[in-house]
């Protein structure tokens, strides 16, 4: 589309600061005022009645005159819900064997639990011992590996090769 | 007293010792920035219940022992092993109150963890991530998408690399 085209373009649709990508103007034209005093002005629970009267325009969709009756999503399950600080809370108080079935549960449970795996690996071969972490933290700055799963193995030999004597 | 709103707009009158259990309803009250009523837009009241109840019964175990070795010193009782020893049987009697307490659907336990992180209660989100974790415990891969419902997005193929990249942690 030539410039003055789309000049032309914009001074039709009235709206002088949208930029038209040729296929016409994608501002909605503003509601009659009648419309907007019944929207802002009724109360939202008044609102929502009247919504779900409406059609969804679904036509696949079985309304039972109450509304659309799509089904709405699942719920996702309750253990994905918590934020993943929380879910890394929650492993961090498992072992590795508990660690290991949880990393195949699903790609979330493996992205939580494969960084503690190696923790817990580590801290059951050479037992609980102090400067660990700050052990472990210096190894993986100095690899540059990133932690998942299937680097674990490279990491933990990593680990015997520079600090078990 | 104090007046907590769940999200469903549930009032809950609290002593203010009882809502100080929350580490961000604590820090409202020292800055000033709340005095009589607060609302918890992420806590329904059915959760708000229950952890006002946990919150409940920790405080009052705290004040029984505080009361309890005031008493000792007052009346010359006090030889230093009588309130250690009620002190660990009051921690015994409270940690089989949250063992009991925290025998919750797995539903609730998420809320209730939620819960816990969004009023910042260390020893309830403590309690509640304890009890996910044991939960966890002991089952396998399967049983664990079972009992929480995970639908397993691993392609096989994507499941055989995994094992076969780890030969030694699935031995």
């Amino acid at each position: 589309m030539k410039p003055s085209e789309r000049e032309r373009e914009r001074e039709d649709c009235g709206h002088h600061d949208v930029i038209s990508n040729g296929s016409g103007c994608s501002t909605p034209p503003p509601l009659p005022p009648e419309l907007q005093r019944l929207l802002y002005c009724t109360p939202t629970d008044v609102m929502c009645k009247v919504f779900s009267q409406l059609n969804c325009g679904h036509d696949d969709v079985i309304s039972d005159g109450g509304g659309c009756s799509t089904p709405p999503p699942p719920p996702p399950p309750p253990a994905l819900r918590p934020p993943t600080d929380i879910m890394c809370k929650v492993f961090s108080q498992l072992d590795c064997d508990d660690l290991l079935s949880c990393s195949l549960v699903c790609k979330y449970s493996l992205s939580l639990s494969s960084d503690l795996f190696f923790q817990a690996m580590v801290q059951r071969l050479l037992g609980a011992e102090r400067g660990m972490e700050e052990r472990i933290h210096g190894l993986r700055e100095a690899s540059g590996l990133k932690l998942h799963t299937h680097t674990m193995t490279q990491l933990y030999s990593a680990f015997l090769t520079h600090l078990l004597p | 007293m104090i007046t907590l709103t769940s999200s469903d707009g549930v009032q809950f009158d609290v002593r203010e010792a009882v809502a100080k259990e929350s580490q961000i309803i604590r820090d409202m009250i020292q800055d000033d920035c709340v005095i009589t009523n607060i609302p918890l837009a992420n806590v329904n009241h059915k959760i708000l219940s229950i952890v006002l109840e946990y919150c409940q019964m920790h405080v009052d175990k705290t004040e029984m022992e505080v009361n309890a070795s005031k008493h000792q010193t007052t009346t010359g009782e006090g030889s230093s092993s009588v309130p250690v020893a009620l002190k660990v049987s009051s921690n015994k009697n409270l940690n089989d109150w949250d063992k009991e307490f925290i025998n919750v659907d797995l539903d609730t336990l998420y809320d209730l963890i939620l819960a816990a992180n969004y009023l910042n209660i260390s020893g309830l989100l403590n309690l509640t991530t304890q009890a996910a974790a044991d939960i966890i415990k002991g089952k396998t891969t399967e049983e664990i998408r079972a009992t929480f419902n995970i639908k397993n997005d691993f392609t096989p193929e994507e499941e055989a690399a995994i094992r076969k990249e780890n030969p030694w942690a699935f031995e």
